[in-house]
């Protein structure tokens, strides 16, 4: 049996740790009154140790034995999908609101279908496109807030 | 209890004339078109077509909202069931179960289960409104903020304990999650977490970051798979299916009442209500069946539960607004603008001077129950369609709707966001099994569990024996510990049992 550290899986309760007591630091710090902390204090403390205890029991569980190499091959294949397709959300949401919803929508929707194995181009630009220029539209006539948009209903508009 | 003279009057009031039904029909689609889109939520669909009943009167006005009301609590459903995404929080419970089925290719009798669910709810629950408005205003009345407070935390332990062998990791994240929902400023003007980011002055935005959580972190696990149901027999979609769940949801009569009840009680209890009454009532049904360890796993008893109380925590809520003027919720809230609009003041006097029109909005919504079975059994053909689209279109599809529909509820690039900050922490929880709905529900309660524990303090000037003189919230205090110790206490009994017995067969 070879041990193996859980890095991924003791990070989380380590982040539960580092956000929690930066947040019980920082309520402190804005007002130290019991009105302030009559929540967030005893709140705080109860995550605070379990996730000390969490991250205790998952170090002792940690005693993994070997997966098969075919198994652990798949799932490295998933997770390097999931990091791209997180990497590409991350992408489409920054750039929205610079080059518009509905050229971002475009490209964020062929490139999450090319991750996923299509490359058919009429797939990859017919439906991005159709996709991303009715929900654009849809939305942009729904919500009462601006859109940062480069077609848009202003483009039917002077269309029509 | 019950005014006959003014039944006959509401009845007059409904009937004297076609036009007030008029708008019941387009009500109920627009509520299950709203419902059924992730991130466009019922108050959304109402504050937008409210504009519509300024050429209204009152009654019809009430029609047409409370049937946008009725269809979205059904269309949220929809969404939970097909997608993992639950349109409002009301309907997180209906997921639990709802989208295995789907998995499983039972899509359209969970659909049917819902659908059969909702409209035995929402019907139960006009009918206790009707028999019970005036006891239920006194009763609302008699909430404190400390009964509000135990409520809240009731709540987020059935989260917790949901999560059953991982309940460290359960409340870990309901506590997370209520810490977070504490960000931004307190009643008392004091801000918290924000960094010096002004949108988190207000809050994380709890709807963007529930979508993040269960439906962006959910399309992430759909990456390499083909079909939402991979066995391509089970992706058709049957009618008769679908009939079939709508008749199964009306033979367990006991789920849909407890379930209607729980749904009506906890909805009247403002701001709480439905996001709670769903978990309560999947979380009792759980707790009652044989079979436990079944729920979370596409058991149709877990939908039947969370649906029954969700939409009869309309009735509830609207008994809130209807008896004391208070909205319970964003949909109510837009209900108490008509109100406004037309010069009325929801409360006892309200009750009292006009029960003809309490009675007529209370008699309409019979009327769209039907309508809404009617409606329902038309369109869920078309929605459950949904499991024969390719994931590869799938997920970028619903991805980039929830991204829109997350700017839609903020109005800035705050929802996108927090969607993205929240599928990946939802991703990353959901694989190292912490409760996800715990996490979400603690974000929904902070601010209110805060509020109201504030309030109990002031009142009580600090003293702790204050809850001693307030039978509810020991009553309600009394379950809530139940809820934590029922599943450890039984596991001991059930291996004191089972040791005893070996050692009984082995001498």
């Amino acid at each position: 049996m070879k041990r193996q550290i859980p890095y991924a899986q003791l990070g989380l309760p380590v982040l539960f740790l580092l956000v929690t007591s930066w947040y019980l630091i920082d309520s402190y710090k804005a007002s130290a009154t019991t009105e302030n902390l009559l929540l967030i204090l005893p709140a705080g403390i109860v995550v605070l140790c379990l996730s000390l205890w969490i991250f205790a029991t998952s170090f002792r569980d940690s005693l993994a034995s070997a997966e098969p190499k075919e198994e652990k091959r798949k799932k490295e294949e998933k997770e390097v999908s999931v990091i791209g397709a997180m990497i590409i959300l991350a992408a489409y949401i920054i750039s929205m609101d610079w080059i518009g919803f509905d050229v971002a929508t475009f490209l964020f929707i062929g490139s999450l279908m090319f991750l996923q194995g299509e490359r058919r181009i009429a797939w990859l630009t017919g439906f991005s496109f159709i996709f991303a220029f009715l929900v654009s539209l849809f939305f942009e006539y729904m919500i009462p807030y601006p859109m940062p948009m480069l077609l848009g209903k202003e483009f039917i508009e002077r269309l029509i | 209890m019950i005014d006959f003279i003014a039944v006959q009057q509401s009845l007059e009031l409904l009937f004297g004339s076609f036009t007030p039904w008029l708008v019941v029909i387009p009500g109920i689609l627009i509520g299950l078109t709203f419902g059924s889109i992730p991130g466009l939520q019922i108050s959304m669909a109402m504050a937008i077509f409210l504009p519509l009943t300024l050429h209204m009167d009152f009654v019809m006005s009430m029609l047409f909202l409370t049937a946008i009301f009725t269809g979205g609590s059904f269309g949220g459903g929809v969404t939970a069931i097909l997608m993992n995404i639950p349109g409002t929080s009301s309907a997180m419970a209906t997921a639990f179960d709802g989208y295995p089925m789907a998995r499983q290719g039972k899509h359209n009798e969970a659909l049917g289960l819902a659908l059969g669910s909702s409209t035995f709810g929402c019907g139960l629950g006009y009918i206790v409104l009707f028999l019970l408005i005036q006891p239920i205003s006194v009763l609302v009345l008699k909430l404190g903020p400390s009964e509000m407070f135990a409520v809240t935390v009731w709540g987020l332990t059935l989260i917790a304990s949901l999560r059953g062998d991982h309940m460290s990791k359960g409340i870990v994240s309901g506590l997370f999650g209520l810490l977070l929902g504490t960000i931004g400023y307190n009643e008392m003007g004091v801000a918290r977490g924000t960094m010096d980011i002004d949108i988190l002055l207000d809050g994380i935005p709890a709807v963007p970051a529930m979508m993040g959580m269960f439906a962006a972190s959910e399309l992430f696990n759909l990456l390499n798979a083909k079909y939402i149901v991979e066995d391509e027999s089970q992706r058709n979609v049957s009618i008769p299916k679908i009939f079939k769940g709508f008749k199964q949801s009306l033979k367990f009569p006991m789920i849909n009442t407890r379930g209607s009840l729980l749904g009506i009680l906890i909805g009247a209890v403002p701001g709480v209500g439905s996001s709670v009454a769903n978990l309560l009532s999947y979380m009792e049904t759980k707790r009652r069946d044989k079979n436990p360890e079944s729920y979370g796993k596409g058991n149709p008893k877990g939908v039947m539960a969370s649906e029954s109380a969700n939409s009869s925590s309309e009735a509830g809520s609207m008994a809130t607004l209807l008896a004391l003027g208070i909205p319970g919720g964003g949909a109510t809230a837009v209900m108490l603008a008509v109100f406004a609009m037309n010069n009325i003041t929801g409360g006892p006097t309200f009750i009292r001077e006009q029960t003809d029109v309490v009675y007529s909005i209370i008699f309409a919504n019979f009327g769209q129950v039907i309508l809404l079975a009617i409606l329902g059994l038309i369109t869920i053909p078309f929605l459950a369609s949904l499991v024969k689209v390719p994931i590869r279109l799938l997920v970028p599809s619903v991805m980039s709707l929830a991204v829109f529909g997350s700017y839609g509820l903020t109005g800035s690039m705050a929802g996108p966001y927090t969607v993205l900050v929240f599928a990946i922490l939802g991703y990353v929880m959901k694989k190292y099994d912490y409760s996800v709905p715990g996490l979400v529900i603690g974000i929904l309660l902070g601010k209110m569990a805060e509020s109201e524990l504030l309030h109990s303090h002031q009142i009580s000037g600090g003293n702790l024996t204050y809850i001693f003189s307030r039978p509810i919230t020991l009553v309600i205090i009394a379950f809530l510990l139940f809820s934590i110790f029922y599943q450890p206490l039984m596991k001991l009994i059930r291996t004191r049992l089972g040791k005893k017995s070996l050692h009984q067969s082995e001498s």
